[in-house]
């Protein structure tokens, strides 16, 4: 099985390609006193005691070692701003879905909106969870909601 | 070490479908592969409207060479009839017959190698949302999945 761990501040994940079924995931993390481990896109605490193939059958895992419970994001969209709490496991998709709706966006302007992190030029993957943009120490990150320009003639 | 016999550019694509991000799309139900069969890889991708829009990509040269998509009915093992391409949001500026039948039915995007054939320019005007040779086959697919987000897939007919 292979299993993906993500963490704060480190925006790829660690890889285990070839983790027999029955590992605890405990074998597979480090998590320091003030952290809890998530399954990515799932607000639930996992137990690091049961075996991979309890928590996850047989498909591939992503898990998410988090020192925080929640993560204030404040959001920038065409000079406003909006202020969003959200879980550290949570997609990014979920977190512009979330963004998008607390600035009243309808489904035809926010087609192409993406979130990036201030200053960048590169989107923020739709698939990642959150917490991996928050620093340790911090519980909390600036986004900025942007169009994205599509290549014309 | 590469196993004899086989494309480099197949064992990356092979090893690039079991990274992270590629998986984590899968596992958020955004995309998923069908099957590969070498240089032609299959997947589904989701729309908007919770359907699929099935395309096999070209991807020898793999990741030197952009993939080169198109709309495809995984069941008939056929290209997708235009009447059944994504409609609504983006996706009628993406997929377009008008633009796509001269060029292998390609989206007409700066990820996919009929684009970036049509408009070389694209790679240095539009880096963010080009195909270059660092990118890799999650980059093609979330492209193609953000152009579907407001889509719909018309269903098959008689």
């Amino acid at each position: 099985m292979r299993i993906h761990t993500y963490s704060a501040g480190m925006q790829g994940a660690l890889t285990h390609p070839d983790v027999p079924p029955e590992t605890c995931l405990r074998e597979l993390v480090t998590v320091e006193v003030d952290e809890v481990v998530f399954r990515v896109g799932d607000e639930a605490e996992l137990d690091v005691e049961l075996s991979v193939v309890e928590l996850f059958g047989a498909e591939p895992g992503h898990v998410i070692i988090h020192h925080c419970h929640e993560i204030a994001v404040e959001v920038s969209y065409a000079g406003n701003e909006k202020r969003l709490t959200v879980h550290p496991a949570a997609h990014v998709n979920k977190v512009r879905t979330k963004a998008i709706a607390s600035f009243g966006l309808d489904a035809g302007s926010s087609a192409d909106l993406i979130l990036r992190l201030p200053g960048s030029t590169e989107e923020l993957p739709a698939t990642n969870p959150i917490g991996v943009y928050v620093p340790k120490g911090s519980c909390a990150l600036a986004l900025d909601l942007v169009h994205l320009v599509r290549p014309q003639g | 070490m590469s196993e004899p016999g086989i494309d480099p550019c197949q064992l990356r694509l092979e090893r690039d479908l079991l990274s992270s991000d590629f998986e984590s799309g899968v596992g958020a139900g955004l995309w998923r592969v069908v099957k590969l069969t070498w240089p032609y890889l299959d997947v589904i991708i989701t729309a908007g409207d919770g359907s699929g829009l099935g395309m096999r990509i070209l991807v020898d040269g793999y990741p030197g060479v952009a993939p080169g998509g198109q709309p495809w009915d995984h069941e008939l093992n056929a290209l997708l009839p235009i009447t059944r391409w994504p409609t609504g949001g983006t996706a009628p500026q993406v997929f377009n017959p008008n633009w796509a039948t001269s060029y292998s039915n390609a989206p007409y995007m700066a990820c996919d190698r009929g684009g970036l054939t049509a408009h070389p320019n694209w790679a240095t005007e539009h880096p963010a949302r080009a195909w270059n040779p660092s990118r890799t086959i999650t980059f093609y697919v979330r492209e193609i999945h953000h152009e579907l987000r407001g889509a719909t897939i018309p269903k098959a007919t008689g």
